[in-house]
Parts: structure tokens; C-alpha cells; sequence
């Protein structure tokens, strides 16, 4: 780098951060302290007090930011860069030129027409925006170009370096659910220095699925409260329901392909509304295999009465390219009886074509009980599909009122 | 006053530390026989028109309205602001109030205000010693020496003129000689003398002061953990000090002084434990402002958490305090009668104390940056009856932008609108132009600013924020001429720490000439100013 005294011009840069609001520190006393009114007098006259709120540290007093503060990806880099002349002479076409080198690129910021001549004492201001998007050291670059008394061009170069910092860490789980709905939990941690106020928190999803949001109770309001705050470390979860549009569903090949779910779009603040917003890359859900042959429940109820006789459907899909032939086999559970018949055949199942199996049973025992024990043959390939854990009920005694009184 | 058993006084009597006590005891009555002496040296060989500083023994208390214990921020805490609190508080003046509770004979009777404004609620084990003083036979009690308070003044030496020797680095002893301050030695070497120098702003030299004040108490240079004769006055002296130390920021002085106070919960803080100098004078001898003013102080010692604790265990001793008031009872739950007049100005006093503490908590949440808390209790004031909603709501739309809320601040600041009725005030426009800054609206924010200028053009504080607009727009030079005017205009509010701040900042963006201006600047505070910050002074010739 060129030392600047060589040059009529000086260059100086300053990040632009949020002001803060000043205040000043309380101390009051009672008229009848030793210092009487006069402490209380220095705080009214302090100019950073709020006239009827002195006693609050919530102020009104702007405070240029006067140490470094970190900058994240998704936040806005905000610089001001002073080009002064130092000589007593008019300085001609004078231009600024701003870049910023990350690590995979160069981007340019500014380059202004020149300012044809600079007088004396006179500052060519620039202020430049720019949202980071790469995380890791960038490198501002400041070219002042100029001529000099005789014409000649001259040249010289600033360069301050930036570390832009992860600011928050995202982590999603998926789950499959029987019913084909896709659930998504997905943990944002704070890795700021500094607590945020998360601003909106949405997930974008594909084409194929509709979002239900599971963050806000029946009235509308979010589960966390007015505000979502989290303190540096602290990690808040939402979770979304996914439910495949009806032509996925309908076709069980690319529902079990559709991996990609969608992007979550976060969007927070911090010191006096600095915004940051972050975008995830596609979210991958594992896809979930499905096999020829699939059955899942319908209907199902959640309580039925003990040894009173309760039905349930499930639907059977036909997910291959010819057409199969089942038997249909209900072996013995615990505390249920099938009130059907086993080994009795099932009419033949259409290429890509889906049953309804109507379930008839007496729950014995009870408690929480789980269907099992429903077993498909494949006639033609001799192939043997169990379906045990279709789904659970609860079997209760009596009736459902005298539970609900106990 | 109280009716229990004297046994205690026996168990501390009886206490295998008898000669520890005994010994102490005497040097306990050395002390105060010092503090006799040299108030006839001093009323001797001073001798000025004005008794010194046994004035606070002799003079007679003044007479004074009930409301005079009214506190400052009893007004601002608690009252809706129709009459607006200046007033108020220049009518309150100082005048003669000061000296009234320091004072009238040898043997103090306190007057309804006195009980009032120092009632204070004892911890347990101290209740237990009270009652043992009071009840003792005169001169047969004797503390534990674990149980006194014993402070002294740890600086060791006098503090210097920042300001000057600063000037005298960057501009010369010339420029140096010309400034004109007061220090300790210039003022009448009395509680009379420090206010002078409080109101001059010679905070330093006000602190010299107190410490030779307080030599005279035995609680001098080198006397921490000696024990020394408390009073009133001398805990005043203290509470200044450690004021003023906080409000130069030497924290860990006031820190390390305050320390042997404690929590105020010594025996020999309270008045009982001097019944022959009281007469049975219930209360605590610091006074309230004392007592918050060492709460708040580990907060400014990355302690936050210390005085949050500390803060809400005042909050719950006043909140114990009004409780017995309701229930007909004195602040300290004696059941004592009071006069309706008199337990309404009580209410009205602690209810006002309470709210000056949770403005303390609000405070120190805002410091560890937990802003649920400090929502959650501002939240709560502005529902109190008589709060002055339009400024809480203002203040929470405030702590909304700070924390990056900008749709909660916008309820707050509508809300506060609402509120009154014809075209927005000044608070409201800065506000409106705050909120623009938070949405990077800076151009926006500075028309806001400009017309709250229109309505208060002297006023510093809107000037200050119209130039950081100005900078965030890109006008370097229109910011820089905005502050100095607003400091041409009024030098001395203007001189402020957080203004100069500033200006530095953008000086330090103008090139290398930025460094004449800053001397220029301390030229300035040198002919204003008879306290600058260290910190400040370091920017400006840095």
C-alpha cells in the first residue's frame, strides 16, 4: 500500500453501523440529600435525558457506533468513504472506486463519475451498501485515482479487510408421516454476539407441498409470544406440517421422489433495527420407500369401548404396472379378536389403482392397544407383505363418558 | 419501643469477645471525643463569618412544608406530567432544606417526615441487635466489631485537574494558565463548599473535598476497618462521594469504598442502635438515594446480576413497607397511628420509591441486555394509576427499536400519539425520526428531526441527531457544522460526553486536520467545562 501523505488527497473509510441511543447514568436524590436537587438538575440538563423519563436509560440521544461491531452473512455492510483534499490546489477528476474481494469474487460497489475538480479542504463522500452473502474474510478496496498539477495520472489504493460471520445456525429434522404429510422441525440458533429479534421466520416450499405453519395457536398469535428474542446461544423451534398437493399424492412414484422441500426464510434484527435475512438452501427430506404393495390407515378411531365391535378402514394401494392378486390373512393380536374373515381373497387391483379394506374387530383388553397382524399374499409372485403397527387405539371400559368424569 | 426480652443484649455482653468489645467500645468513644474536638478546633480556628462545619451541628432546623420531602423522582416516577416537573423542582430549590435533616440539638427527636423518609425495614438479625441496644442500660451495649460499619477513604491521593492537564499537554502552560476552575481549597471547607462545587460541575474536586470532610469522622485516608462514629451528615458526605465517583466513572473506587456499607444492614446504620443520641428515632441513617445508589453500583462492575438482586430486594422491603401502611400500620410495621395526611404523603412517597427502583431494574436489564425483563416491568408501569403513559409508551416503543422490534415500536409510538391530542410534539417527532433510522430511512429521520428542531431550536439533543442523519446520508461536512453550531449555541449543555463523542468520530473522518479541531474543542471545554471524562480527553488528544 502506498503511503497517503505522498498524495493531495487523503482517504478515510468508516463502517456505518446502527447508532445506539445514549443516556445518561441515573443519580437522583432527595431534596433533603446533602447534594439536594443538584444531581438531580445535572441529569434533567444532561441532553441525553428524556424530558419525564430521566430515570429510564432509554433514550432519544444518537450515539455514532464507537466500537467495531461484527458484521453476519444476510446483513447489510454500510461503509462511508471520505476522499479530502489535503493541498491548497483544485484537484482534477477525482474518482472513487469501491470494490469488495471475497473469496470467490470480486464485486463492485461504487464507481462514481469523476469529480472534476476538488477544491480545497473540499471531501468527495461515498457511501456504499452492500449485502454480504459469503461468509469469511472480504476485502474492501478503495482506489482514489487523480491528476496531478502537471496532469499526470495518479493513483493510489486503501484496503480494509472484513471477517463476515455466521449468524445463525439452522437445523431441520424431518418425518415422514404415514398419511404421506411431511413434518419439519427446524431449530434457528442465535450465534451472534448479541440478542436478535427474530423478524419472520417462513419456509418457502416447493410447488409440490402446501405449508401449514405450526407456530401460532387457534387465535393467530405466534406460540412464542409478541416478539420472538433470542439471546445470544438460545434456540427457538418451529415446526411446519407439509402435505403433498393432490397429484403427488395421487402418484405414489414421484411423492417418494420429491426430496426437496422448500427454503426457510429468516429474517431478524438487532441493534435499532439493523436487518440481517438468510435464506436456507433447498431443504432434502429422505425419501421414503414405498414398494408395490402399500397400505395406510383411513379411519381408525381413537377410543373405542371394550368388547363392543368397531370398524376401521385402510387403503390399499396398487403402486406397479400390472395387476395383483391378494389374499388376505388376519392373524391373532392380543386383546383384539377379527371379527372377518381370514385367507379369503381381495377383488384384483388395477395398475396404479387404490382399494378401501373396511376392518371389523372387538377390542378385548384394555388400554392402549396396536393393530397388527394384517398379512397381504401376492399370488402371482408369492410374495408376503406383514403390516403390523397400522395404528393405535385406546379401549376403554364402559363408556366414554364415565372416562371423561374420572 | 418494643417490648422484647432483653436477653440478647446479655448474649453479647456475656460474649467470649469481651475484650475485643470493651477495647473497641473505647475506641469507639475516642473517636466521637475526636470528632467533638475538632469541631471546636475547626469552629475556633477557622472562625470565618460562616461556622463551618459544625453549622450542620448548631443551626436550627428551618421550617419546612411537608412536601419538601418530596422527591425528584417521586414527581417524575409517579405523577402524571401536567404541571411539568421543571417547575416543580426549582420551586423545591435548595435553599436552607438541605441542612434541616441534619440536624437541630445533640439529641434528635425526628419529625413525621424524618420517620418517613428513612424507615427502613431491618433484616432479622440486625432487628435482633436494635432491640437489644434500645434496651440495654445506656452505655452497656456493645456491638461485635463484625457487626460495624467501618469505612474510609481508599484514594490515595487528592484527584488533579483532567481537564487542565490536558490542556497544558496539547495547547501549552499558557493556554493552561488561563483556565479558570475551582478546586477543593476555593470553597468554604464545609457541606456548603461541596455543593459549590457540585453545582459547578468540579465533580474531582468536590471528592478531594469529602475526603478531607470526612477525616474529621475518623473516616478518612488509611481508616477503613477502624471503627468510627456514624451520623446523618457523614453518611451524606459518603453518598456524595460515592455519587460523584460513580459519576466520573471510577467505579472501582466507589466500588471498593462502598464496600464496607454493605447492604446497609448493620446495626449501626439504623438509628435505634444510637438511643441516646436518638431517643429511640426508628429508621435507617443512609438515606434512600444511599442505599439505591450502592444497588446499582456492581452493575457498572460487569455485576449486573449482583444488582439486579439487589435492587429487587429493595423493591420487595418497599413493597413490604406499603403493605403495612395499608394496613394502618407505620412503614416499619409498627403499630404505630398515624394521621391520615400523614399516611397518604407516606404512600405517596414509597409508592414513588418504588417506581424509582424499577426504573434502577428496567436500568440494569438494559445493561445485560435482557429485554423481556425490562419490557415485562415497563409494561407493568404504564398500567399503574397516574403513570405518565405517554412517556413510558414512548420509552417502550424506544426499547422495541432498540431490540430490533420495529412493529412493536410503531404500536408503542402510535399508541403514545393517540394519546394527545393536537400536532406532535417534539418527543413524538424524534421518535417518528428514530424509527425511520431503524428502517434505514435516514433522510426521512432528518425531516422528522428538523421539525422537532423547529419547535426547540436550542435544544442539543435533536441538533445531535439531525448530524448523525446527515453522516448516514453522506454529508460529512453538513454533520460536522450541525454539532459545532449546536455547541456554539450552548457551550455548556452542549459539551456533552456523548455529543463529543460524536464530533471526534467525524473528525476523525476528516482528514489529518481533524486534530486541530479536537484541540479547538478542549480549548472550548477548558473554558467550560470543570469536569471532562477521561475517556473523552483521551479522543481529544489521542
Amino acid at each position: 500500500m502506498e503511503s497517503a501523505e505522498e498524495h493531495f488527497l487523503s482517504l478515510k473509510v468508516m463502517r456505518l453501523t446502527r447508532p445506539t441511543l445514549a443516556s445518561p447514568f441515573p443519580i437522583t436524590c432527595d431534596s433533603k440529600d446533602l447534594p439536594g436537587n443538584l444531581l438531580n438538575n445535572a441529569l434533567q440538563q444532561d441532553p441525553t435525558a428524556v424530558e419525564g423519563t430521566e430515570t429510564l436509560c432509554i433514550g432519544q440521544f444518537l450515539l455514532l457506533p464507537q466500537t467495531p461491531v461484527n458484521i453476519y452473512l444476510g446483513e447489510t455492510f454500510s461503509s462511508y468513504i471520505c476522499v479530502y483534499s489535503e493541498t491548497k490546489e483544485i484537484v482534477n477528476n477525482v474518482s472513487v472506486k469501491v470494490d469488495l474481494q471475497t473469496s470467490s469474487q470480486r464485486l463492485s460497489l461504487s464507481s462514481n463519475p469523476p469529480t472534476l475538480q476538488l477544491y480545497p479542504e473540499k471531501t468527495v463522500d461515498v457511501v456504499i451498501h452492500h449485502e454480504v452473502k459469503e461468509i469469511g474474510t472480504h476485502i474492501l478496496i478503495c482506489e482514489v485515482t487523480y491528476q496531478s498539477l502537471i496532469g499526470t495520472p495518479m493513483s493510489f489504493r486503501k484496503f480494509f479487510k472484513i471477517m463476515v460471520m455466521k449468524p445463525l445456525d439452522v437445523k431441520t429434522k424431518f418425518y415422514n408421516a404415514e398419511n404421506d404429510d411431511v413434518y419439519l422441525e427446524a431449530q434457528v440458533q442465535n450465534i451472534t454476539a448479541g440478542p436478535i429479534c427474530l423478524e419472520k421466520v417462513a419456509l418457502d416450499a416447493s410447488h409440490l407441498f402446501n405449508v401449514i405453519s405450526l407456530n401460532s395457536n387457534k387465535k393467530g398469535n405466534s406460540i412464542f409470544g409478541k416478539l420472538t428474542i433470542l439471546q445470544p446461544q438460545a434456540i427457538c423451534q418451529f415446526l411446519y406440517c407439509l402435505i403433498p398437493n393432490e397429484k403427488l399424492a395421487s402418484d405414489l412414484k414421484s411423492l417418494s421422489g420429491a426430496t426437496n422441500i422448500g427454503k426457510l426464510d429468516i429474517v431478524w434484527r438487532s441493534n435499532l433495527g439493523e436487518r440481517g435475512r438468510l435464506q436456507t438452501s433447498q431443504l432434502q427430506r429422505m425419501s421414503p420407500e414405498y414398494g408395490d404393495i402399500r397400505m395406510t390407515i383411513v379411519e381408525l378411531p381413537n377410543f373405542v369401548v371394550l368388547e363392543e365391535l368397531f370398524t376401521f378402514k385402510c387403503k390399499l394401494i396398487n403402486n406397479c404396472e400390472r395387476t395383483v392378486e391378494l389374499m388376505i390373512y388376519l392373524e391373532n393380536v392380543e386383546g383384539i379378536a377379527w371379527c372377518d374373515i381370514s385367507g379369503r381373497k381381495l377383488e384384483p387391483l388395477l395398475p396404479m389403482s387404490h382399494t378401501i379394506l373396511e376392518f371389523r374387530c372387538i377390542p378385548l383388553l384394555p388400554g392402549l392397544r396396536t393393530i397388527s397382524g394384517i398379512k397381504l399374499l401376492d399370488t402371482f409372485l408369492k410374495r408376503t407383505y406383514t403390516y403390523d403397527e397400522l395404528g393405535q387405539i385406546f379401549v376403554i371400559v364402559e363408556n366414554t363418558e364415565k372416562v371423561k368424569n374420572i | 419501643m418494643s417490648q422484647e426480652t432483653p436477653s440478647l443484649s446479655q448474649y453479647f455482653g456475656s460474649n467470649e469477645n469481651i475484650e475485643d468489645t470493651i477495647d473497641f467500645s473505647q475506641q469507639l468513644n475516642e473517636a466521637a471525643g475526636q470528632i467533638n474536638n475538632l469541631k471546636i478546633e475547626d469552629n475556633l480556628s477557622i472562625n470565618k463569618s460562616e461556622p463551618e462545619v459544625c453549622r450542620i451541628f448548631s443551626d436550627t432546623p428551618p421550617i419546612q412544608t411537608k412536601y419538601s420531602t418530596e422527591a425528584f423522582f417521586d414527581l417524575i416516577g409517579n405523577s402524571v406530567q401536567n404541571s411539568g416537573t421543571k417547575e416543580i423542582i426549582s420551586n423545591l430549590g435548595l435553599s436552607s432544606t438541605t441542612e434541616e435533616s441534619y440536624s437541630s440539638s445533640r439529641l434528635i427527636i425526628g419529625t413525621e417526615g424524618d420517620r418517613r423518609k428513612d424507615a427502613w425495614i431491618p433484616s432479622e438479625k440486625t432487628r435482633q441487635c436494635l432491640i437489644a441496644a434500645a434496651t440495654a442500660t445506656p452505655g452497656t451495649y456493645f456491638s461485635q466489631r463484625e457487626m460495624l460499619t467501618m469505612p474510609g477513604v481508599l484514594l490515595e491521593e487528592e484527584l488533579g485537574d483532567a481537564v487542565g492537564e490536558a490542556v497544558t499537554m496539547c495547547l501549552g502552560e499558557a493556554e493552561a494558565a488561563q483556565r479558570r476552575v475551582l478546586n477543593a481549597s476555593d470553597v468554604t471547607q464545609d457541606e456548603r463548599g461541596l455543593r459549590e462545587l457540585v453545582q459547578a460541575g468540579a465533580y474531582r474536586a468536590a471528592i478531594n473535598l469529602t475526603a478531607r470532610l470526612l477525616t474529621i469522622y475518623g473516616q478518612g485516608r488509611g481508616r477503613a476497618g477502624h471503627p468510627s462514629k456514624h451520623s446523618p451528615h457523614s453518611l451524606q458526605l459518603w453518598f456524595t462521594r460515592i455519587a460523584l465517583l460513580v459519576k466520573t466513572k471510577a467505579f472501582n473506587v466507589a466500588s471498593a469504598e462502598a464496600e464496607p456499607f454493605g447492604h446497609f444492614d448493620k446495626p449501626d446504620m439504623y438509628f435505634q442502635f444510637y438511643p441516646d443520641m436518638y431517643g429511640g428515632r426508628p429508621g435507617s441513617m443512609a438515606s434512600f438515594s444511599f442505599r439505591l445508589l450502592l444497588a446499582e453500583l456492581p452493575m457498572h462492575c460487569s455485576k449486573a446480576k449482583e444488582s439486579i438482586m439487589r435492587l429487587f430486594n429493595i423493591l420487595a422491603t418497599i413493597r413490604k413497607i406499603l403493605e403495612n401502611l395499608k394496613r394502618g400500620q407505620c412503614e416499619d410495621g409498627n403499630p404505630m397511628e398515624l394521621t391520615e395526611n400523614d399516611r397518604s404523603d407516606s404512600m405517596r412517597l414509597w409508592t414513588g420509591r418504588e417506581v424509582r427502583v424499577i426504573h434502577s431494574i428496567i436500568n440494569c436489564a438494559l445493561v445485560v441486555r435482557d429485554y423481556e425483563l425490562a419490557m415485562d416491568l415497563l409494561g407493568q408501569l404504564c398500567e399503574r394509576d397516574g403513570a405518565p403513559r405517554h412517556a413510558l409508551l414512548s420509552a417502550l416503543g424506544r426499547l422495541h427499536l432498540q431490540m430490533g422490534n420495529i412493529s412493536g415500536a410503531e404500536v408503542c409510538f402510535k399508541e403514545a400519539s393517540e394519546m394527545i391530542d393536537g400536532p406532535p410534539a417534539v418527543r413524538e417527532l424524534v421518535d417518528r425520526g428514530l424509527l425511520s433510522i431503524a428502517q434505514s430511512a435516514f433522510d426521512e429521520a432528518y425531516i422528522s428531526f428538523q421539525q422537532a428542531s423547529h419547535l426547540e431550536p436550542s435544544n442539543v439533543m435533536i441538533l445531535n441527531n439531525m448530524g448523525v442523519c446527515l453522516l448516514y446520508g453522506g454529508h460529512l461536512k453538513e454533520a460536522i457544522q450541525v454539532l459545532e453550531s449546536a455547541i456554539a449555541a450552548n457551550p455548556v449543555h452542549a459539551l456533552n460526553e456523548s455529543l463529543l463523542l460524536n464530533l471526534c468520530t467525524l473528525y476523525d473522518m476528516e482528514s489529518s486536520k481533524g486534530r486541530m479541531k479536537k484541540f479547538a474543542l478542549l480549548r472550548q471545554i477548558s473554558r467550560y467545562q470543570a469536569d471532562a471524562p477521561t475517556m473523552i480527553l483521551e479522543k481529544l488528544y489521542g
